[in-house]
């Protein structure tokens, strides 16, 4: 006889609306990515104006955990399921916001030709894009071994970030005229190391869900 | 001060049928420690073993050792035994034919104490300490029959806190109360614990998660697992537990 069958598809409805946030999320990457190495203004406008709909959707997240929690009073997985859910949909809407200051950037460069062909960052942004989805993979499994694993993939964003920021640097100190752009594409590069960490941090709610856990995966 | 309790391969009996099986545990003085589990799973039996209550019911018998800061409690004389380990019941029993004073002290009277003035500051000392003393301090001499459910319940705990025991036991004390009477005396029991070692039986799993200690899973007169309640909810050891206190058992 299974007892809480009511609360159990609130908890499997929850996740799925996290599942799908992040679903979206990733997509915003992508598309904040496409917008600067494309220099394509409306699709940049697009990602700002899209990050209403996932802020909305955190906010939706957030209320129905509040609701479960005040209305089934959940313990053990139950209540750490709720918890880190929320706690990851917050981390998904920070993503989402970095996502729109990337669109910000391509808005300020504009049409100006790029210093440089951009190679690392889409690189960064795809990584990105791979941590979001195989965290949700592990999120979707409560798995956590799959969730330490999407953590290593950040060590490869910071290693790009290092290796970005050197090479504007040299741009910064060569040319004053290129000040502007090399400090926005380090910006965006500084951008995509923090979605980085943030995806750690969601390995990190994943692990406390499947063992109770805490554990530091971005050391 | 409170004293602790050690339960060592404790077996217990109705008749031929056997409620507990082989329970070990470690009771620490000045806690509170709340026993959880399904209807029928040995809670009330075991906490009736623990001031040997549960060997005077026809037929009942029980096996093991129980330790009352490192004394067997089978050896000691079982009034005495009773007055330190003192009990309150799911529904509250003051005397109905006493007065609100009498009820209180009731006990001492019967260990023969008859000074007017010492049997009136213990009164007093017992009706304060279970947060009552205001409520009934001008009307005394009333019938504890006339004070509220929850007000009643509080009686009942200042009526064995009279006796001055070391161990406290609550069999589902505020099951029959409501919302803020039980309140009240969960805010109670925790002041107790300074004093007093509590174990408590509750149906209410918030309410081992608010008020205890540590908490005790048992299930067919077995203890699945003991623990300290932060994280015996938050993450329990054995699913059977998970299973239980999540709501989602059989």
């Amino acid at each position: 006889m299974t007892t809480r069958q009511a609360f159990d598809q609130e908890l499997e409805e929850l996740s799925r609306k996290i599942f799908n946030m992040g679903m979206m999320v990733q997509e915003r990457v992508g598309l904040a990515i496409v917008s600067l190495s494309i220099q394509d203004m409306e699709l940049a406008n697009e990602v700002i104006t899209g990050d209403l709909k996932i802020n909305d959707l955190q906010a939706e997240i957030e209320e129905k955990s509040i609701l479960l929690i005040a209305r089934q009073q959940p313990i053990a997985t139950d209540l750490r399921k709720i918890v880190a859910g929320f706690k990851i949909a917050m981390h998904l809407e920070r993503i989402g916001d970095l996502a729109a200051d990337i669109a910000k950037v391509t808005i300020r460069i504009g049409n100006a030709k790029l210093i440089k062909p951009l190679i690392d960052i889409p690189q960064m942004g795809k990584l990105v894009g791979e941590m979001i989805v195989k965290g949700l993979d592990a999120y979707a499994q409560v798995n956590a071994e799959k969730a330490q694993e999407m953590s290593l993939i950040d060590e490869e964003i910071d290693h790009l970030y290092g290796q970005i920021f050197r090479e504007l640097l040299v741009f910064l100190r060569e040319d004053s005229s290129m000040i502007d752009q090399a400090t926005y594409l380090i910006l965006v590069g500084r951008f995509l190391e923090r979605m980085g960490d943030y995806c750690t941090n969601i390995g990190e709610e994943i692990v406390y869900i499947a063992t109770g856990k805490r554990t530091d995966l971005n050391s | 001060m409170g004293q602790s309790l050690s339960v060592r391969n404790l077996e217990a009996w109705y008749g031929s049928q056997k409620t507990l099986t082989g329970i070990d545990m470690e009771i620490p003085s000045n806690h509170v420690t709340a026993i959880i589990g399904p209807s029928g799973c040995g809670k009330s039996t075991f906490v009736r073993c623990l001031n040997r209550l549960h060997e005077t019911l026809p037929g009942a018998k029980m096996k093991g050792e129980v330790l009352l800061d490192g004394s067997n409690i089978f050896a000691q004389d079982q009034v005495q035994l009773r007055r330190n380990i003192g009990m309150v019941f799911q529904k509250a029993n003051p005397f109905p034919s006493m007065s609100i004073f009498d009820n209180v002290i009731a006990g001492l009277k019967l260990n023969g104490v008859r000074n007017k003035e010492k049997l009136r500051q213990i009164a007093e000392k017992s009706l304060r300490m279970a947060a009552l003393w205001d409520e009934v301090s001008e009307r005394l001499d009333n019938s504890g029959m006339s004070l509220s459910g929850g007000q009643q319940q509080r009686l009942c705990i200042a009526r064995a806190l009279a006796v001055e025991p070391s161990v406290l036991l609550m069999d589902e004390p505020a099951s029959a109360l409501d919302p803020i009477a039980t309140l009240h005396i969960e805010e109670l029991i925790s002041e107790l614990k300074n004093q007093y070692t509590i174990v408590i039986v509750t149906h209410n799993m918030q309410q081992a998660a608010r008020i205890a200690d540590s908490t005790a899973f048992f299930l067919n007169g077995e203890l699945v697992e003991h623990g300290p309640t932060s994280e015996m909810f938050t993450n329990p050891r054995d699913k059977r537990t998970e299973d239980y206190i999540s709501g989602r058992f059989g």
